[in-house]
């Protein structure tokens, strides 16, 4: 049994759910998985207009990652302070990338690990200011979150691991 | 299970207003778009031409470091941004529009329909789109050196009268 084969009977447990693109029939050479959490998030109801507003636009920066548009990653893994749409935490982290959704505030970053190459799956979102300055110690609370959901979730199975970085991970990138 | 992340376009279809959500992850899409459109043909030029950012940098007037926040998402993008990165790189944009609810229903409409099988039915496919919808993408075109029957700034100064000789 395969990965893939683990993460379809995660979405029939409801415990992951494939996230699509709007437009039916454009290709999706990327693929996203999101906890429950996330999910509820995206689809709504939200609280008030402000949460509408984030998380309509995060639906967005999501399907970017899924039609294969062109996504940016930083040269170096320590540069917090830069502008670019995704990042491996190491190595602070283990195998755990944020997806960083920065404007309008707040701020938004959500954790998950890559299944694949170009498989990504989501477990947990945090606000920007909640998690202090890189390296502080909400960092490494995600971090552990997101290895935790992933030992729950996928108990024999490691994350996907590359040292093609970032090309191992998300096919499209660019250093910035 | 699988979660479609565009919003209903049901509100926009009967006139109602619009709700907030679908209104931001519209917003969102054209800054992506907009930045996709340039980080792309920066990413070409790279490649193609040798294309850096300070080089890019140096031709507006900014810092490296700005030019690398811009290509590196579209956050704090203006349109004056958009203008300014295309610009650098000889561009400029052509613009289209589609309808969204006819553009749906025809990618929607082309999903469920069989794939053709036979030699015969591929003949026989008719355009999916409808001849009333004006489906034109984000595009652009380079800037013209010069404007049709103008010439350069030198062709200009050549073609100027010479100067009446003075009388001695």
């Amino acid at each position: 049994m395969s990965i893939r084969d683990e993460i379809n009977y995660r979405c029939q447990e409801k415990r992951l759910h494939r996230l699509t693109l709007g437009i039916p029939g454009a290709p999706e050479p990327r693929a996203i998985w999101v906890a429950p959490e996330i999910e509820r998030l995206l689809v709504g109801p939200w609280r008030n207009k402000k949460q509408a507003m984030r998380w309509g636009r995060i639906r967005n920066d999501l399907e970017s990652f899924i039609q294969g548009d062109l996504i940016t990653v930083p040269q170096e893994l320590n540069r917090a302070k830069s502008h670019y749409m995704a990042r491996l935490i190491r190595p602070s982290s283990p195998e755990v990338w944020e997806i960083r959704c920065r404007d309008p505030k707040p701020s938004v970053r959500i954790f998950g690990r890559f299944a694949d190459r170009d498989a990504f799956i989501a477990f947990r979102w945090w606000p920007r200011r909640l998690l202090g300055g890189f390296g502080d110690r909400a960092w490494r609370t995600a971090s552990v979150q997101c290895t935790t959901d992933w030992r729950n979730l996928f108990p024999s199975y490691d994350p996907h691991s590359s040292e093609d970085y970032p090309n191992g991970y998300i096919s499209g990138s660019v250093v910035i | 299970m699988a979660t479609s992340l565009a919003p209903s376009l049901s509100e926009i279809a009967e006139g109602a207003p619009i709700p907030a959500a679908t209104l931001a992850y519209f917003q969102e899409r054209l800054r992506n778009r907009l930045h996709q459109l340039v980080l792309r043909e920066f990413v070409r030029q790279e490649g193609a031409n040798g294309l850096t950012k300070a080089a890019l940098a140096l031709r507006l007037g900014k810092r490296p470091e700005q030019i690398t926040r811009w290509l590196g998402a579209p956050g704090n993008w203006t349109l004056d941004t958009v203008s300014d990165l295309l610009l650098g790189m000889g561009l400029e944009p052509t613009f289209g529009m589609k309808n969204v609810i006819e553009a749906r229903a025809v990618s929607s409409a082309a999903e469920a329909a069989p794939l053709p099988q036979t030699f015969t039915q591929v003949q026989n496919i008719q355009p999916m789109v409808p001849d009333e919808v004006h489906v034109i993408g984000y595009g652009f075109r380079p800037r013209p050196a010069t404007r049709p029957g103008a010439g350069t700034v030198t062709d200009l100064l050549r073609r100027q009268p010479p100067a009446p000789a003075r009388a001695a």
